[in-house]
């Protein structure tokens, strides 16, 4: 018998261990690590090939065929631009490139350049390799980019700039307008504060039976934690969290929030926790629901539906309802690029230039669907619709809070941790109040595992 | 055996031991101590203790209640599935061979693909449940599968669904090999269906159960796939087994020491649940 509990302890252990050490990375190897990153680094130094050509590779995380479209003639017409630097173009999947980036980071092996998210600029992986940008970027081209964006992206733990935003997503109110006609409603009217948008919702189940408004509340896409926090973005015109990664809505206005979003729930669309963004756009496109909150993700499923312009569909985009304390307020999640090698900082930061470029960057933004982040992409035939000036002037003109944890290296985390309060809150499990207690502790938690 | 015999199997043994230890032995030895040792903040890289084991306690007992409701709930209807259906396909009719192939088609499906594939299914707007059910005019109102009651029971019923082959073709091919004259012989004593499974066919497939049932738990105990295509692990907590709370640990949290923290806390489990069937098994041996 002793030898077969030495066998099932044995056999157990081994199947675990292998399986989680294979997913492993971890600080104590730290030095290993950065031996490994600097061996890397150095074979990226010898990138420099025998011509004198600097070499470096861009990744641009998405829909293959997308990046392709705007990716390989930019980069074509860059080389011809700069012939002495050769750039490869890598291709990943965004849901591959999360979980390959920190192996990626940590074995050195990372792109040089690399379309990034804003709040992951102290993400453990990636934050010792970025590179800063502003000894290599002339100050004109920086100062293209609305100030309410810097703001959004600017982390008070970084002394330069580390990572240029070139694609800014807002959100925005959809509405279907067949649905609010259903109602009684005007569909050219869509609700511009809370209280409308709560008696829109209310008028809309009560004189359809359909739900008032979707909710993206599905476990592990962080869709339901940027949804609560625009309410509480808007409420306490502050981050949900502080610079410390400290929760900062455990006070009467995140409890205003979270209050309106309880008064909401009965106007909600039933199961909210098996509903993501992409769950929910055929919903609205199909009269299912009667509004959503969406950023310009949203634009090309219901042009696909409806043609490119939306204007004259049956989905209004509006702005976002504003709260009571009536301040334009609208959350936004940005991604761009940043440089994670010193050897090839010059060449990284051209090519960043070149495709922040306003000829430039406007293929990138109508490959992929994204807003217009400056005013001359109007000139495009795609953004000719009243309907993209929506996000345009949110950007511009709205005070912008973001992706929680941009302060933190563990940024996910906040998400994971909070997700489940706030699941918690939108299926009646707990009520407003003890949400948002409960949701600070979780991310205090979290804040106090990385101190 | 002989000492020079020994030694030669022992140089024989060397490599392949010296190979295991590599590759199993290093790894293990490393979530043992990674399990005592801080990885974030003002700890990284120091001995913490339990202090891992201290930051996960308050989900502990939740997550292994799910687990062992996750395993069990799914290895043992699995098992008599398999054993009834093929008990089933073990008997002669037209069309066996097709039936035998269309029940182990599960089994060849990856993972995750079964994930997807029952997450449509339960789908609240166009899964075929709810739709087949509101055009019976059973429902009015759609089931929320996914939904935080009935989450667990729908990963499990797809858990189910893919396991079942496992142990079909397990008894199936036991079942083959039962000697035709033990039937025979128990129906001239008169022995009735009943009789002859319980005398005859059951302690004729003891071990195979024994090794299906210690095999599939291990599997199932294991499993993230299915969960984490199906619910993440949500909603809020109603799906996270020990697998998913390893899985956020190390991808969310970022933290090694609690993702191996929870790593040994399965393995204790599972060098509990294993003991148990040998045990068992041993006692009915006696």
């Amino acid at each position: 018998m002793k030898k077969k509990i030495i066998c099932a302890i044995l056999l157990c252990t081994v199947v675990f261990s292998t399986t989680l050490w294979g997913c492993g990375s971890s600080k104590d190897t730290a030095a290993d690590t950065s031996d490994t990153s600097k061996k890397a680094s150095d074979e990226s130094k010898s990138s420099t090939d025998k011509s004198g050509k600097t070499k470096i590779t861009v990744l641009r995380p998405g829909d293959q065929e997308k990046v392709e479209a705007f990716m390989e003639p930019a980069i074509e017409q860059f080389e011809k631009d700069n012939p002495d630097i050769e750039v490869d173009i890598a291709y990943e999947s965004w849901a591959g490139w999360i979980q390959k980036y920190p192996t990626s980071f940590e074995a050195g092996t990372q792109p040089d350049v690399i379309f990034w998210w804003d709040n992951k600029l102290n993400d453990s992986s990636a934050k010792d390799h970025l590179v800063k940008l502003d000894d290599y970027l002339n100050e004109d081209f920086l100062s293209q980019i609305p100030d309410s964006v810097w703001n959004l992206v600017n982390t008070s733990s970084m002394d330069g700039t580390y990572y240029i935003p070139s694609s800014v997503d807002t959100f925005a109110l959809y509405y279907n307008k067949e649905v609010f006609e259903a109602a009684g409603l005007d569909p050219e009217a869509p609700p511009t504060t809370w209280d409308e948008l709560l008696e829109a919702a209310k008028t809309i189940k009560e004189k359809t039976g359909k739900p008032g408004i979707g909710i993206p509340a599905i476990t592990g896409s962080e869709v339901l934690e940027e949804y609560i926090g625009l309410f509480l973005n808007q409420s306490m015109d502050a981050a949900v969290l502080d610079d410390d990664s400290m929760p900062q809505f455990d006070n009467k206005e995140g409890l205003e929030a979270l209050k309106f979003v309880e008064q909401l729930i009965p106007y909600l669309q039933d199961s909210p926790t098996e509903y993501g963004r992409g769950e929910l756009r055929p919903l609205l496109r199909d009269g299912g629901v009667g509004m959503l909150i969406d950023g310009p993700w949203g634009v090309a499923a219901y042009q696909a539906a409806f043609g490119e312009n939306l204007d004259e569909s049956k989905i209004g985009i509006a702005t976002v309802p504003l709260a009571p304390n009536g301040k334009k307020i609208a959350w936004a999640g940005t991604n761009g690029w940043i440089a994670t090698r010193d050897e090839t900082a010059e060449a990284s930061a051209k090519l960043i230039e070149y495709l922040m470029d306003p000829e430039v960057i406007i293929d990138h933004h109508v490959a992929y669907g994204s807003a217009p982040l400056y005013e001359s992409e109007f000139d495009n035939e795609a953004f000719q619709y009243d309907y993209w000036r929506v996000f345009y002037d949110e950007a511009q003109d709205y005070t912008l809070y973001g992706m929680i944890g941009k302060d933190s290296a563990t940024p996910a985390a906040y998400y994971t941790a909070l997700e489940e309060v706030w699941q918690q809150f939108i299926l009646g499990q707990i009520g407003p109040e003890d949400a948002l207690k409960a949701a600070s502790e979780a991310a205090k938690g979290v804040t106090s595992r990385n101190q | 055996m002989k000492k020079s015999q020994r030694k030669r199997v022992i140089c024989s043994l060397l490599p392949l031991i010296i190979l295991l230890l590599f590759v199993y032995g290093y790894p293990l030895f490393k979530v043992c101590t990674s399990a005592f040792m801080g990885f974030g903040g003002a700890t990284a890289g120091q001995f913490v203790g339990f202090g891992n084991f201290s930051i996960i306690k308050g989900e502990i007992p939740k997550t292994v209640v799910t687990t062992l409701i996750w395993t069990f709930g799914s290895v043992i209807p699995a098992m008599i599935l398999g054993l009834v259906v093929a008990m089933i396909c073990n008997r002669s009719f037209p069309g066996k061979k097709v039936v035998v192939a269309f029940n182990l088609l599960p089994y060849a499906i990856p993972l995750i693909i079964v994930a997807s594939c029952w997450r449509f299914v339960y789908n609240s707007d166009f899964g075929i449940i709810n739709v087949l059910l509101k055009n019976l005019g059973l429902i009015d109102e759609p089931i929320s599968f996914l939904g935080l009651d009935l989450a667990l029971v729908a990963v499990i019923v797809a858990r189910v669904w893919r396991a079942m082959p496992f142990a079909f073709m397990n008894y199936y091919s036991a079942l083959t090999t039962i000697p035709a004259e033990q039937y025979e012989a128990a129906c001239i004593d008169g022995a009735g269906p009943v009789q002859r499974f319980w005398y005859i066919t059951m302690p004729n497939l003891k071990a195979i159960t024994g090794s299906t049932l210690i095999v599939l738990t291990v599997w199932t105990f294991l499993v993230f796939d299915i969960i984490f295509g199906m619910t993440g692990g949500g909603p809020v907590d109603a799906t996270k087994t020990i697998s998913m709370r390893i899985y956020q640990e190390m991808f969310s949290m970022k933290n090694l020491g609690t993702a191996s923290a929870w790593s040994l806390i399965a393995i204790v489990v599972l060098v509990i649940i294993t003991i148990f069937y040998w045990r068992l098994m041993e006692k009915e041996d006696d």
